[in-house]
């Protein structure tokens, strides 16, 4: 991989200082020539007209995309507060960028996933591919995957756009535009190789479940029980708003993959993102089909920091297959593994994987409401998992 | 009814209870949280706050913790004008916001003008008027910030957009406890920066840096530095005659406007007037490089005698009679320090150096020049090729057994008076 990679960060309270300060950061590391394209990642305290604002002052008018998010991860730096920007500055003569923002995905996921998967099918440069998606979280990540992949075959990267865990707004980014209800899509084109590993720290409690009655992505019933009757049993305590937060954290849905995932499970996992107290259901960011089985899945404090130790040494013993002239490593993590989940150790937990790289790395990524990776060849959205994708 | 019918009732009615105590627990284990997260936020705060002598960082600060560590989304500090309320703090807002709002005046509306007639912080639910409008604001605390004689400094608001309103939580009147809290504390400190700035009115700055360095409840009697001081006296020559013209209150005026004119050219040049004795004016100038005081200190003195002759033209013009100042200036080792009793305390400089500088300043007068300097204080200045000077001669100043040699600064004037031999009388 042939680029220069500048990545800056800042976690001002105003949000035009604290973009110029991660863009003056990324424009020094950068040097003199323009970039070619802009990943911009904030979180929801900032008035983000600003973000931009400050962003386009430093770096341009050049092509963007990029989201809100829980959080943002950085070399030697993990930041979950209101006020958190990232600006990654990538300048390359041997890839090439193409940005798309698919809006209304979150009423018609599928055909949003169509026009980015259109869009893509028209490109022509050779060369390896990736797309990075960074989709509202109220939209449904499967059917999204299903309208691009019908037409362009090619692993998707990134993270599930989000706020404060409120789950109440979140912000897409597309070339200096603010939407929201839309997913900002980067196709990377070009001469580089990419290596992606998931890994996540949750146990399967209790027994396995049939989902009985569902719709989409709605779980209305399991083992013929109202969903949110058997969530509460699992959790061991009712959930109700008061805990909701802390119930959606620490407590998710293992789905029955029909082939392996993830090395460490047969489950693909799926966070619960809504909770219906009239109708007792449960809502997840992906279809589940009636029939297919389930169990509850559980984290803790040690089981996070566990996993990210985990997937450092799996990192580690696949750095074999990694050559040495990596350049970028992106960091998707569940916003459920991050400060919610275990508190000050937030920064051990980034620094335990990012020890693994002898050298500095540019290092980007976000705290999201869901994480995207290929696993074994095939796309998948996956919840409460940390992600890697290295490039080289 | 049966047995286990009985039974399953009361398990029931068990789970239900469990129920209730378990969403208390979290509900209330979530407040408590919070309420210590705000608890440490505060404590931050007042430490931060110690240290911010302009009150406007201070109040920077305050709305900065408020976004961050607070939990608001909005945070606006205003102070009183004749016709409405002007921003002087503000954090939460667009840029374009922010220039919008500091180029205009809020009108207040009824409910505010309650809480700035000595009422109590309030929480609006939901607020509106001209005051909610211009904020953005649907749901806000407003807390007075006021001293403890009810002296109005201004309002802290924070608060919440309709817009963003989803991702915080509602205020309660547990919030408005606790930002009243933290609106008493920036209240004492903007009190507490009043009462300093009055305090340095009678006490010069530079005093209360050596002497204070604890802060100003920790100036003790008999606190004291020494170092090496530049010191200038400047008094008005014939000015026992001249009283003898005016009434009481007119003495008053034409000394107060005196030193007013004299006041300028000693801050510009970095000196610091210690205190007024009569007529006669001391000033210092310390410097870790004595040099640096001693030029500063013969600077001065030249700029007196101009902001001397702006004055005297002034005089002219309102049918009064010039007057004239002789200056003395002296270089040497003094004790700084605290005198008195423990309940009336004054600051002051001590040491032969300043009875030289006052001796060698009555000097002017037999010598008939405006300005003398001691041998310590030329020699720190003659480097300095924009100062002229001449040597007067070796003289025995009354008070002391050796004799030191004075010089005469020249300012463009006397360089000319001299030049064409009207110079002063030799000694």
């Amino acid at each position: 991989m042939d680029a220069v990679i500048a990545i800056g960060s800042s976690n001002e309270v105003d949000g035009y200082e604290a973009a110029v300060a991660a863009a003056t950061a990324a424009r020094e590391e950068l040097g003199p020539d323009e970039a070619d394209f802009i990943f911009v990642f904030s979180t929801i305290g900032y008035e983000q007209e600003d973000v931009l604002e400050g962003v386009r002052e430093i770096l341009g008018d050049c092509p963007m995309g990029g989201a809100t998010f829980e959080g943002i991860i950085g070399r030697n730096m993990a930041d979950e507060s209101m006020y958190a920007v990232q600006v990654i500055a990538i300048r390359s003569e041997t890839i090439k960028f193409y940005e798309y923002c698919a809006e209304d995905i979150v009423g018609d996921p599928l055909g949003a996933g169509t026009k980015i998967g259109q869009a893509i099918k028209s490109v022509n440069d050779p060369g390896n591919r990736v797309l990075f998606l960074f989709p509202d979280f109220r939209s449904n990540i499967s059917q999204l995957f299903e309208g691009i992949e019908r037409h362009a075959m090619l692993p998707f990267v990134g993270g599930v756009s989000g706020d404060n865990l409120k789950f109440q707004q979140c912000h897409q980014f597309h070339n200096g535009t603010i939407k929201e209800g839309a997913c900002s899509a980067v196709l990377m084109v070009g001469d580089f190789e990419l290596k992606t590993i998931v890994t996540h720290g949750s146990e399967p409690v209790g027994h396995k479940r049939i989902v009985t009655k569902s719709q989409d992505n709605i779980i209305i019933e399991i083992d013929d029980r109202p969903a949110l009757e058997i969530a509460s049993e699992e959790m061991g305590a009712p959930i109700v708003a008061e805990n909701l937060a802390t119930a959606i954290t620490l407590m998710g849905i293992g789905l029955k993959a029909d082939e392996a995932t993830d090395a460490l499970s047969p489950y693909v996992l799926r966070a619960i993102h809504g909770i219906d107290f009239e109708t007792k259901s449960l809502t997840v960011p992906a279809d589940v089909p009636q029939g297919t089985e389930i169990q509850f899945m559980r984290r803790d404090h040690n089981g996070v920091l566990m996993s990210a130790t985990m997937a450092a040494k799996r990192l580690k013993s696949s750095l074999d297959e990694v050559p040495a002239d990596a350049r970028l490593v992106c960091q998707f993590d569940c916003a459920g593994r991050g400060k919610f989940m275990i508190g000050d150790d937030v920064l051990k937990g980034a620094m335990m994987v990012q020890e693994i790289f002898t050298e500095p790395l540019p290092w980007m990524g976000t705290f999201s409401f869901g994480e995207i990776s290929p696993v074994d060849g095939k796309n998948v959205f996956h919840n409460f998992t940390a992600t890697l994708a290295v490039f080289h | 009814m049966d047995r286990s019918e009985l039974q399953q009732l009361d398990a029931e009615a068990l789970r239900v209870r469990l129920a209730d105590a378990e969403r208390n627990y979290y509900a209330n284990l979530h407040e408590l949280q919070e309420q210590l997260a705000r608890l440490n936020a505060v404590q931050v705060l007042s430490k931060l706050l110690i240290g911010y002598g302009d009150p406007d960082a201070a109040l920077d600060k305050l709305v900065d913790l408020s976004i961050r560590d607070f939990g608001v989304e909005k945070a606006v500090v205003l102070q009183p004008r004749d016709d409405g309320y002007a921003v002087v703090a503000i954090k939460g807002y667009s840029r374009r916001r922010v220039r919008e709002l500091n180029d205009c005046v809020v009108g207040g509306g009824e409910q505010i003008a309650q809480i700035v007639d000595g009422g109590a912080s309030r929480l609006f639910e939901d607020i509106d008027g001209e005051l909610a409008n211009a904020l953005d604001l649907s749901q806000a605390i407003i807390c007075p910030l006021r001293s403890d004689s009810g002296e109005f400094y201004g309002l802290f608001i924070v608060g919440f957009s309709a817009a963003k309103a989803v991702l915080y939580r509602a205020f309660t009147n547990s919030d408005r406890n606790f930002f009243d809290m933290v609106a008493a504390q920036v209240s004492a400190l903007l009190q507490n920066i009043r009462l300093r700035d009055t305090f340095r009115k009678f006490v010069p700055r530079q005093f209360l840096d050596r002497l204070a360095k604890q802060g100003l409840g920790n100036i003790e009697l008999g606190e004291a530095d020494s170092g090496v001081v530049t010191i200038l006296f400047a008094d008005i020559r014939a000015f026992t005659a001249l009283s003898e013209t005016l009434s009481p209150q007119e003495l008053l005026n034409f000394l107060n406007t005196y030193f007013e004119q004299m006041n300028s050219p000693i801050h510009a040049n970095g000196g610091f007037i210690d205190k007024f004795i009569g007529d006669a004016i001391m000033c210092l100038f310390i410097d870790e490089d004595p040099a640096i005081a001693a030029r500063n200190a013969v600077r001065t003195s030249l700029d007196m005698l101009a902001a001397l002759q702006s004055y005297n033209e002034q005089r002219k013009l309102e049918g009064s009679d010039p007057i004239s100042i002789g200056l003395g200036i002296h270089t040497g080792e003094t004790v700084i320090g605290t005198v008195g009793s423990a309940d009336r305390m004054d600051s002051t400089v001590l040491g032969d150096a300043v009875n030289l500088a006052s001796r060698i300043e009555s000097l002017t007068k037999q010598y008939e020049v405006p300005i003398l300097i001691s041998s310590s204080t030329h020699a720190l200045v003659t480097s300095d090729p924009t100062i002229r000077c001449r040597e007067i001669g070796l003289v025995t100043v009354r008070g002391r057994e050796e004799p030191d040699t004075i010089y005469e600064v020249l300012s463009d004037e006397r360089q000319e008076s001299v030049d064409s031999g009207k110079s002063s009388r030799n000694p």
